[in-house]
This record gives structure tokens, sequence and C-alpha cells, in this order.
């Protein structure tokens, strides 16, 4: 009788406890009425603006093998076999190949598939994670706007399109690579009319210590000039939004000085969350179409309350374990200080990052939101950046990016593309 | 004649094989020095360091953080000192629990940033509440030995969250710095927490006691 009532008391027990869990492992909205239920999961500037009623979340369960599986099972399984076969510079953090002392000039997968916190050096393992992991879907192409969103709706709107092809992790080493690059873009302003027509060309070069080539063609001029690679940190077009806001960081690994500082859990924005299809072209054998659902704000949702700069659909947040991790640029020149960022362990992505500025006032969060894709036959994938999201906490006002709603990857780009030639003839 | 020879006028060139006189030497010697020197300290140290960039006002804690010996607080919320002790290069955390070597860049990070720092705002009228800054009581209170001192207050961030306020004891002002200084000193108040759980479970029965 004793043991009965014991099991009881000890079930009951179980039940209270699990009960309120499960709870919240179900799908909710976070607002004003329930933030607390962030505490700890969110940058402090974000959760702040949750209680104050700014955001209303979308918070929904996760099951965490499935997302993990968001990634090729190549992608997998070269992480598992780069075990032991990568090293840093300790000077610069560069990516060195064991085996030859030098920089590899194709890496898939995490060069880093376990990371010891303690190790001094883990930052910049995490960095590099997340940098080839950008680089799986090799190239990439998309359409899309950047949106000056102040208090009153929407200032400004800038469309253009952005091509890149990546060199160093992509899925399947390039047949030619003729300049060395890690990877390269182009892109192509399209509207407004004071802005049309500026094309910009970057370059990534694979080595430890070079800037980023960036070169920008003026219509007006009918010039390219070069541009410092520290304009990375500048606003693009007055927006509140940074071209280093793509993936939330987009320079080389080496520009920054890399610290982990712990760990912890956070609300990570997504769209889906699971891998969305991906549809091979009839046109082309290497190209492949995505069809993303479109990620619509609240300036342009009619009675929606909060920030005008909230997606109000399509984007979901999902609770994950996050590295988080501190860069500091080594350029005196970039306009950031301090940037605390967090990311995905296993997913090795950036989903928010808070910026100081060179005098130690924090002053910006970016909201990195993304979108994953994978081949019936589940061996290439590709992770691409589907959204910023960037408040200026010292003036209010935010910039949204990307929110494109269909993409193209390209397996097999022309390195000839990405050329100062192509650059002035986009606009010819 | 050399295209050189036939742009200097006709008195200047020497003409082949004739001696430079010791006195040209010597001034050309002197002028060569000269330009050496202002070289020294003009050119090489860009080369050498590659220039830092300036930020602007006036640091509110001007010290060298490689001098500092010590770095002591204690927290509006735990009420307990922590000392953090440099002994060649390596830092140790003592506090009621015991005592821990840290990771040397957490308490190296947070000296550099405060050696940093640059007064935002300072806010100096009579009759301002402590109280309505964070500063009654701050949330924390920091000593800083390296050699000659000092003692500075924490209190709460501004509104936007952006910037912090400080006070430097014992002016009475209270400064805005930037809030990258919170971040760095919640690492350092997290240290605290990675002492033995054993040895705090004994100090935490011993105070119950």
């Amino acid at each position: 009788m004793l043991k009965t009532s014991r099991l009881a008391l000890a079930l009951a027990v179980l039940v209270l406890t699990v009960a309120p869990a499960r709870s919240d492992e179900g799908e909710y909205t976070l607002n004003k009425d329930n933030w607390q239920k962030a505490e700890g999961l969110l940058p402090e500037p974000v959760l702040k603006r949750v209680k104050a009623g700014d955001y209303n979340f979308k918070v929904v369960p996760l099951d965490a093998q499935k997302f993990h599986e968001n990634y090729s099972t190549t992608y997998w399984a070269a992480s598992e076999s780069n075990e032991g076969k990568y090293d840093l510079d300790a000077e610069t953090c560069g990516l060195k190949d064991k085996a030859t002392g030098k920089m590899p000039d194709w890496v898939f997968g995490k060069p880093f598939p376990k990371i010891d916190p303690k190790d001094p050096q883990a930052g910049c393992k995490v960095a590099w994670n997340f940098y080839l992991a950008n680089q799986m879907g090799e190239g990439a192409g998309a359409t899309f706007t950047l949106n000056g969103i102040d208090r009153n709706g929407e200032f400004r709107r800038i469309k253009l399109w952005l091509h890149t092809n990546a060199y160093l992790g992509r899925t399947k080493k390039a047949e030619e690579n003729p300049e060395n690059l890690r990877g390269t873009s182009l892109s192509h302003a399209m509207e407004p009319a004071d802005a049309e027509g500026v094309n910009i060309l970057g370059q990534q070069i694979n080595d430890w210590t070079s800037q980023d080539n960036i070169w920008a063609y003026i219509p007006q001029t009918r010039r390219s000039r070069r541009v410092n690679a520290a304009s990375r940190s500048d606003p693009i077009s007055g927006l509140d939004i940074f071209s280093d806001d793509l993936n939330c960081y987009a320079g080389k690994v080496e520009y920054y000085k890399w610290k982990l500082t712990g760990e912890s859990e956070v609300l990570a924005p997504i769209v889906g969350p699971y891998a969305l299809k991906q549809t091979p072209t009839k046109d082309s054998a290497s190209r492949i179409d995505v069809t993303i659902p479109y990620l619509r704000g609240a300036y342009e949702t009619p009675g929606s309350t909060g920030a005008p700069w909230q997606i109000t659909e399509n984007l979901v947040f999902v609770k994950r374990p996050v590295w988080i991790l501190e860069g500091e640029s080594t350029d005196p020149y970039y306009n950031f200080g301090k940037v605390i960022m967090y990311v995905d362990k296993d997913m090795s992505r950036i989903y928010w990052k808070n910026v100081h500025n060179r005098a130690g006032e924090y002053f910006y969060t970016a909201m990195c939101g993304y979108h994953f894709s994978k081949s019936d036959d589940g061996t290439f994938s590709a992770t691409t950046p589907n959204l910023v999201m960037g408040v200026n906490d010292k003036t209010d006002r935010a910039a949204l990016g990307g929110r494109y709603s269909s993409q193209f990857l390209e397996r097999n780009f022309d390195p000839q593309y990405f050329s100062l030639r192509a650059l002035s003839r986009l606009s010819d | 004649m050399s295209a050189l020879e036939e742009a200097l006028p006709g008195g200047m060139a020497d003409e082949p094989g004739t001696p430079v006189p010791a006195r040209r030497l010597l001034a050309m010697a002197a002028v060569a020095g000269l330009l050496g020197i202002v070289a020294l300290f003009t050119v090489l140290p860009r080369i050498v360091a590659r220039p830092v960039a300036t930020q602007g006002g006036e640091r509110v804690f001007p010290f060298d953080p490689k001098r500092v010996r010590a770095v002591e607080f204690l927290t509006r919320d735990q009420r307990v000192l922590y000392t953090f002790t440099r002994r060649n290069g390596a830092w140790t955390m003592s506090g009621p629990q015991g005592s821990l070597e840290v990771p040397a860049d957490r308490v190296d990070g947070f000296l550099e940033t405060l050696a940093g720092l640059t007064r935002l705002v300072v806010i100096d009228e009579p009759g301002t509440v402590l109280k309505d800054f964070g500063l009654d009581p701050p949330r924390a209170m920091v000593t800083i030995r390296d050699g000659r001192g000092f003692v500075f207050a924490i209190g709460d961030r501004n509104p936007p969250l952006t910037a912090l306020y400080v006070q430097v004891l014992p002016s009475t002002n209270i400064e805005l710095v930037g809030s990258v200084l919170l971040w760095e000193f919640d690492k350092l108040v997290a240290l605290t927490k990675t002492l033995p759980v054993e040895r705090r479970e004994r100090t935490d029965a011993a105070e119950r006691r």
C-alpha cells in the first residue's frame, strides 16, 4: 500500500514538473503579456522591445534532429571526416591545413566539428565553421529590397539583385578558381532612380592577410572605383543596415579577433523551420530554383500593432543552443567596436548580433533570419540569409534587408561573370 | 650629358673627375642626418604600428591596464567582495568560497575596455538623485589597484541601453560611458560562479549557521 502511494506521489510530482515544460514546448506568441518566457533567450535590447509591445514573435516547437537534417548528409559526413585535419595560424586566425601548413583551397563541412569552450582558439574555430557553412550552397542569386523604416513606416526602399559564388566551402570543389578566391559577389541596384545602375563587385582572396577587393561602378561618372574594405561597416545608403550584416558577418574570418565568451540558448529567427524544396530548372543542369514564403513586415500589414519593422508573416522563432562570440575588427578604419554574436552550436548560423561603436556605446542589433533548402536525395543543401532586421536603438529606426520570395542556386558559375568588365557592362 | 645635368644650371654641376669639396660633403651629410631624424619620428612609427582609430571625448579612467595589480568588486546582488590579483601574468580570483585561477583574457579585456572608455555626458547638476541612475545603492563598486588606485560605482544603463551611468569616487558627478563596460563587468561576475559548487554550498551552509 505504502509502495503504491509512493509511486502515485512520484508520478504526481513527475506530471507536475513535466507539465509546465510541455506547455513551453508548444507553439505560442511571445509578446508583452508573456515576455518573461524569453528571459535569457533574447539579447536584452530585443527583450526590452518585446516587453514594450514592439515585437510579437511566433515561437514554435522544433524537432532538433530534423532541423539538423536541414544540412545534407554529405555535409555532416565531411564534417566528421575533417576532425583533426585543420589548425589555425595563431597570428591571423587563418585556416591551416595540417598536412601542408598552408591555407587550404577547398574545405567542405565544418573544419572544426568539435569545439572545446576552454580552447583559447575556440572563438576563431566557431567563426570558421560559420564562414564555411555559408558557402555550401555554392553560387546563388536573388532580387530583394532594403527598406528603411521608422515609427511612421517606410521612408526609403532600394531594390537590387545580388549574385554570389563561393569557392572555399562549396559542396563540390570548383573546376577553376583562377584568382584564388574564397568567394565573390556582384550586385546591381535597380531602384530608386538615384541609386539605379550602381554596381558593386566584391572579391575575397583566399589567404590570411589580404583585404577584400571591392569596386563600385557609378553610372553618373561611368567609372569603377576601388572601395576600402572597411566600408562594410558603413550604413548602406543612409539606412540602418550594413554590408557586414549579410549572414550577420560578411568579412573574412581573419579581419576580427574572435573570443568565445559563453554559451546559452536563444530564440532563433527561421523561415520554415525545415528545409525548403530545391527544384532543378529545365534550362540548365547546374541551376536550381527555391521558392520561399514572403516575410511581410508590419509596416505593410494593415491593422498590425507594435514596431512597423517587425515581421508579421512566415517567420518563426525556435529555441537553439548557441555559442556567444565576441568579434572585434583589427582594421582601425572599421566603424564597429565590440560585436557580440549568438552562433548556433550545431548549424553554425549567427542569429543575433549586438554592435557597439568605437566608444563602447551599444547602438545596433541585427537579427539574421535564414532559410534552408535541400535536394530531394539529401546530398546537396544550402543555407541562405533571407532576412536582416537591423535596429538602431539610439535613433529608434530600423531597416529590413532581404525577404526575397525566390532565389536560384547556381552550381557552375563562370568565374568571368564576376569581373570588372561585367561590372561596367551591367549598366551599359 | 644626362638629362638631369642638362636641366641643372651650369654652375651647379661638377665637372666629371673634380673632387667634391669637404665642406659640401659635410653639409650634405648633415642634411641627410636631419632627414633621417625626421623620418625616425614621422614615417617609422607609421610603419611599425598601424594607426589606431581615435575616439572622441576624454578618457574617463586614465590608467595603464598593464600596471594594474588587483581588481576588487562588490555587487549589490551578491554583497560579497571578490578580488582578482595578477601574479606573473596570471589572474587569481578570490572570494569567500576560496581562490581560483581564471582566464587572463577576461580580466585583461575588462581593464582594456575600462581604460579606453570616453566620457559621453557628464551630469553635474546639483540636486541630482543618485537613485534615478541606479547609483544608490550602486549595481557594483569596483576598485582598481595600480599603484595609485581608484574606485568607481556602476549604476544603471540609460533608457535605450546604449550607455551606462558611473561615478568615479570621490567625485559627485555622474558620467555616462559606453554600455560595453557592463558587458565586460558581467563576464567578471559570471566568473565568480565558476568556483566549485561543493565549496559554495559549504559556504552557504556555514552562512546559514
